[in-house]
């Protein structure tokens, strides 16, 4: 039931002094001009309250989602014939209870019957089995609870009785909330009581006759609406909820409907005693009251969860300010809106204090409708979520018990759950002043009952850490319970493992090579270059390099494709003592002499053909068949060089958000660990393994020290830099590798064109370097259903890899699961302050353990900003910028780059995820999604998509994508390019898209046709000059009560079947049009 | 650490540990164990700009001194063929 009890009764004295002053002169106001009686029986208009549920029945008819339940239990005998009197009686005295809605031109009219006797059905369960007839009487009422009503035809109230025994019935009352609230129930217990007792005892019935009805209140509201009596309460809330964001969604539900279910649950949540206690002396020591004191927290929690500081809840008010309507059975409850502001350093107090000034401010404006501030402010209406707010709190007065009237009914009501959610969530609970407890009641569309269990336990802690701190900043107050942030914390980074002590990589390699001399060590088209070889051309070379001083803390530049003399070249260069720089060919001028003026190599060891394709480079070269001659006469035996496990190994360098490559050293301990790690991690140790990706990037430091270190062979395509799909399949045919690591959109490739018997000698296929989405794991597991498949992440600052998820059958949508930490690996998803965040809640993911690297070369400040201190353990920890999520297992889900995170209209939006969506078209070859600004400040979503052969329209597009994402996801205009907006370092440039033009400037082409009579009906309806055809309704002044007017006079000339539903969905002329076109 | 660490309206301090790395870190959440204050609270740019000033060389300090940097000139001069 909607909370009609106001939460006023546990105010302190100067607040209650206030309240009351405010209230008296309000009452003397409506003594002076009270409500009037109409004076007439014409039907009036619903009021406006009434009209908004009346329009949410138009839209979506058969729901049951405001059928209003009572159940009560009543003791002792009844005599049902003296019941049906008593409540054909109240049916009698409140028109409200008789009333049904018809249709107008000006809005639905309410339609008073005739008083008539009640219906009251009786369902005997006293031959049941005790604990069958509780099943049964629960199910009894649930199903006629989902009835749902005809608001036309009504009655819209319904009264069962189920006999459970002599002594013991059920009475349920069932009503559309459009003629009660949760104050009627109360009332109309009362009443009935009363009655029951008068009649039993053959005595008429001693309640006054009510001297005002509802339609008489609908009248008096809408004419002083009408008066712009209500303007300065309507500034009011103008002022207090401009700019609110349109939804605030919790981070854990799933993918919103685009139409709501209204189907829903509910969690019992219990305050413990003390801590109730503990509230209510919160809230008396500083002026509030207990429900400011749960608002706050709920809206802590809120903040907390999504990150975001601009947090309005919902709550609802009695709306009986006038003597008159207290005695009245009638929908008065108004729902209002509570904002308050949450930043990193607010304290809990400057969270009640804002609480308590808007719980105070909007009973002062109270009387100005809900469905009237949407209006004014022009809030966002879908048929997906509540405008304004989607999280409601309701503290209930317990009612004060019944069974002290000893004439006849003891009434004691039953809480029913029939299954419907309001709204995306609603804290209800009742109090008796200082214990709470009660509901979530939870919309089942975005979330299940585990999210809701686990977010009322962090309410509670919450809770419990607020009251005991409300001094301190919310941002430090504990909202993980003590053994979930040990599961997250510790137990999900239990990942120790021994590691080789002291050795440097190349150490491990030439220990394989005296195990496994004659083994093939390198293959490149079909030449093998054995173990034993391999070592002993790299000791040659690293005797060559060390008389010229290459030795330990130098860099050697490696400017070579994939090939035996590259691997040698690396793994003399370590030898040496020194660390590797490799430096990719294909890279531009620029680029490779940004990274050797930062990284200043001794050295540059290159081949012919190589080298005549570098730029004059600020080091020197060394040419690999020049200095042949010299090197073959070098000793190739080891040269036992030491290293020291913080000597570097190679520096990588990365993208680096700016478009600056910043240097990366990584040292023998980071490279050995993350090594170490490949051995423990996967069962399958690479026979053959297939390298695909330049020697730049890090993910050929995967595979080209997993396999030397484990014996098995490194597969290298001749060609594979450029990745030719021919070239590769030849080679993965011919060489039959056991192992692979690629890109997804690579392997993506490989699988739509390779046989599957090509495939048939993968074990494990390890995909990295790009989000992986569902869609080519199904693949994968239809097309090489033998081999596993590895979905890795981990950036270069903490050495190639961090987690990893072996891929099983997929479910929902969404990124694939990087799965957990690897051996001596910590991975911390921490929100905003570097509080842990609890499961399904985003996070920036923070590594720490045996892969963070030092940092980057030459770049303190850099270093400084990206590498923290880890609060949870030893050492630092690196900042990854990507945001993501626990799974309930603790596997771990990327959502994104934070940077990349765009808002608009209020919706996080990542847009990563259009572009997937574009990308599903087959005819779409690329796609950049982004934000751009028109004139007037107001931001859009839009995209740039590059096509392939086949063409396909931006309308086109549009229906598909809006399909496929949230429908505030779905970019609002579509610009086809010839190619992406890239950055320097060949990175999206989101920031530089096309900006698509639209035909005038404002809302889209002028209509015609059918579009030219609709928006006619919108220019007159709304009043506007000119309308376009894609402005959107909502945003042009349209409202609830205008879409009804538009689709009064646009159905019979649509020209097809057309439901309010409909017009409501296609928001914009376009959109309607075409729906209509494509009926 | 997102938008405490990387938001310029609130102040910073730059922790130092046995290893002499610095870290930037906000002046208004406890020093984590290992760590001790070296500058601050000031201004996030104050405090980056103490970094450039006070920990050029990123380099671990348990890594032996007698190790020279790579940028040091090798005994055999520019090695080019």
């Amino acid at each position: 039931m909607t909370d009609t009890t106001p939460p006023t009764d546990d105010l302190s004295p100067a607040e209650r002094e206030r309240l009351l002053a405010a209230l008296r002169q309000r009452a003397a106001t409506a003594n002076g001009d009270g409500i009037p009686a109409r004076g007439t029986d014409a039907p009036a208009l619903a009021s406006i309250t009434q009209q908004r549920l009346w329009l949410m029945d138009k839209l979506r008819p058969g729901l049951a989602t405001y059928n209003e339940t009572a159940a009560w239990r009543l003791g002792g005998e009844v005599d049902v014939a003296v019941l049906r009197d008593a409540l054909g009686e109240i049916v009698r005295r409140h028109e409200s209870l008789r009333t049904t809605f018809a249709d107008s031109p000006d809005g639905p009219l309410q339609v008073i019957g005739e008083p008539q006797p009640v219906r009251l059905d009786v369902t005997d369960l006293t031959d049941l089995a005790e604990d069958r007839r509780e099943a049964k009487a629960h199910a009894s009422i649930v199903a006629q609870a989902r009835q749902p009503f005809d608001l036309a035809d009504g009655p819209l109230l319904r009264v069962a009785l189920l006999r459970l025994t002599e002594r013991e019935h059920i009475l349920v009352l069932i009503a559309h909330h459009i003629i009660t609230d949760g104050w009627s129930t109360d009332l109309f217990r009362r009443e009935l009581v009363e009655l029951y007792a008068a009649f039993s005892a053959g005595e008429p019935s001693p309640l006054a006759e009510p001297t005002t009805q509802y339609a008489d209140f609908a009248d008096w509201q809408r004419r002083r609406i009408g008066e712009a009596g209500l303007d300065p309460q309507l500034d009011y809330w103008r002022r207090q909820l401009a700019g609110a964001p349109a939804l605030l969604e919790l981070p854990v539900a799933a993918s919103r409907p685009d139409v709501t279910t209204h189907d829903g649950a509910r969690e019992l949540v219990v305050v413990p005693d003390e801590l109730g206690r503990a509230v209510a002396e919160l809230a008396q020591r500083h002026g509030a009251t207990s429900f400011m004191v749960l608002l706050s927290a709920l809206q802590v929690l809120l903040h907390r969860y999504t990150g975001e500081e601009d947090i309005p809840v919902g709550t609802a008010l009695a709306g009986r300010e006038h003597p008159e309507l207290e005695r009245l059975i009638g929908f008065f409850a108004n729902t209002v809106v509570l904002r308050s502001r949450c930043g990193p350093q607010t304290t809990f107090l400057d969270v009640l204090a804002q609480a308590r000034e808007a719980v105070i401010s909007a009973q002062d404006n109270q009387d100005v409708p809900f469905e009237s501030v949407v209006d004014a402010l022009q809030a966002e209406r879908s048929p997906s979520f509540n405008p304004l707010f989607q999280t409601m709190l309701v503290l209930e007065n317990a009612p004060v018990a019944q069974q002290d009237e000893s004439a006849g009914l003891g009434i004691t009501p039953d809480e029913v759950d029939i299954g419907v959610a309001k709204y995306d969530l609603v804290l209800q609970l009742r109090t008796d002043g200082d214990t709470f407890s009660g509901f979530w009641e939870y919309s089942t569309d975005l979330y299940s009952a585990d999210d809701i269990r686990r977010l009322s336990v962090h309410f509670l802690t919450l809770l419990e850490a607020a009251v005991a701190y409300p001094g301190r900043p919310i941002a430090e107050l504990a909202l993980l319970p003590d053994d979930e942030r040990r599961t997250l914390v510790l137990d999900w980074n239990a990942t120790d493992a021994p590691l080789p002590a002291g050795h440097g990589i190349h150490q491990l390699i030439e220990a394989q090579a005296e195990r496994t001399p004659d083994a093939p060590a390198v293959v490149v088209g079909g030449r093998e270059v054995s173990y034993a070889e391999l070592n002993r051309r790299a000791n040659r070379l690293a005797r060559w390099l060390r008389q010229f001083g290459i030795g330990p803390g130098k860099l050697v530049g490696v400017a070579l494709r994939p090939s035996a003399d590259a691997l040698t070249a690396i793994l003399a260069t370590l030898k040496a003592g020194a660390a590797y720089l490799p430096l990719d060919p294909a890279y531009g001028e620029r680029r490779l002499q940004a990274m050797v003026v930062d990284a200043a190599p001794a050295a540059v060891l290159t081949d012919g053909d190589t080298s005549e394709r570098l730029p004059d480079l600020a080091a020197g070269k060394v040419v690999l068949e020049r200095i042949h001659g010299e090197v073959s006469q070098e000793d190739d035996h080891e040269l036992g060089l030491a290293v020291t496990e913080d000597d570097p190994a190679y520096v990588i360098f990365t993208s680096g958000s700016t478009g600056r490559p910043n240097g990366v050293p990584v040292s023998h301990r980071n490279l050995v660990a993350s090594t170490a790690a490949r051995w423990i991690r996967y069962d399958a140790q690479p026979q053959r393994y297939l390298l695909l990706s330049s020697l730049s990037f890090d993910s050929s430091v995967a595979g080209i020290y997993w396999t030397l270190t484990t014996g098995g062979a490194v597969l290298i395509p001749p060609t594979a830099q450029t990745a030719e799909i021919p070239e590769l399949r030849r080679v993965i045919a011919e060489d039959r590798p056991t192992h692979l690591l690629a890109v997804p959109s690579l392997y993506e490739l490989i699988l739509e064109e390779a046989d599957r018997a090509e495939l048939d000698s993968l074990n494990s296929v390890i995909l990295a370097g790009e989000p992986l989405y569902p869609d080519l794991v199904d693949r994968h597991r239809e097309r090489v259903p033998d081999a596993g498949l590895f979905n890795e992440y981990g950036p270069t600052e903490a050495t190639v890899w961090s987690t990893v998820h072996r891929c099983g059958p997929t479910s929902g949508a969404g990124q694939v699961p990087i799965g957990k930490p690897i051996a001596n690996v910590g991975v911390y998803l921490l929100d905003r302050t570097g509080q842990p965040v609890p499961i399904g809640v985003p996070g920036e993911l923070h590594i720490g353990g045996a892969g963070v690297t030092r940092g980057y070369l030459g770049k303190p400040e850099l270093t400084a900003e990206r590498f923290v201190p880890n609060p949870f353990g030893a050492g630092r920890l690196y900042r990854s910028g990507d945001l993501a999520r626990y799974l309930p297992d603790g596997s771990i889900q990327l959502l994104g780059r934070i940077d990349d995170q765009v808002k608009v209209r209020g919706y996080r939006i990542e847009p990563g995820e259009v572009e997937v969506a574009l990308r599903e078209h087959p005819a779409v070859e690329s796609a950049a999604v982004g934000v751009a600004e028109d004139a007037t400040r107001h931001r859009r979503l839009i995209a740039n998509v590059v096509l392939r052969d086949s063409g396909a329209s931006s309308t086109e597009l549009h229906e598909f994508v809006q399909d496929r994402v949230p429908h505030f996801a779905g970019p609002s205009l579509i610009e086809i390019v010839e190619e992406l907006p890239r950055l320097p370092n060949g990175k999206l440039d989101r920031a530089g898209l096309v900006v698509p033009t639209t035909g005038d400037g404002s809302g889209g082409a002028e209509p015609a046709g059918l579009a030219a009579v609709l928006a006619e009906i919108w220019r007159s309806t709304l009043g506007l000059g000119s309308v376009g055809v894609d402005d959107n309704f909502f945003e042009v002044g349209g409202d609830s009560l205008s879409i009804v007017k538009v689709y009064n006079q646009f159905k019979p000339v649509a020209g097809a079947e057309i439901t309010i539903t409909d017009l409501i969905k296609h928001p914009t002329i376009r959109q309607v049009t075409e729906f209509l076109g494509a009926r | 650490m997102t938008e405490l660490l990387d938001d310029p309206r609130f102040d910073h301090v730059v922790l130092v540990n046995n290893q002499r790395q610095h870290s930037l870190w906000p002046a208004s959440v406890a020093t984590p164990q290992g760590w001790v204050p070296a500058y601050g609270p000031a201004s996030r740019g104050d405090c980056l700009d103490y970094v450039r000033q006070h920990w050029a060389d990123i380099r671990p300090a348990n890594v032996p001194d007698t190790r020279c940097d790579h940028r040091s000139p090798g005994t055999g001069g520019r090695l080019e063929r």
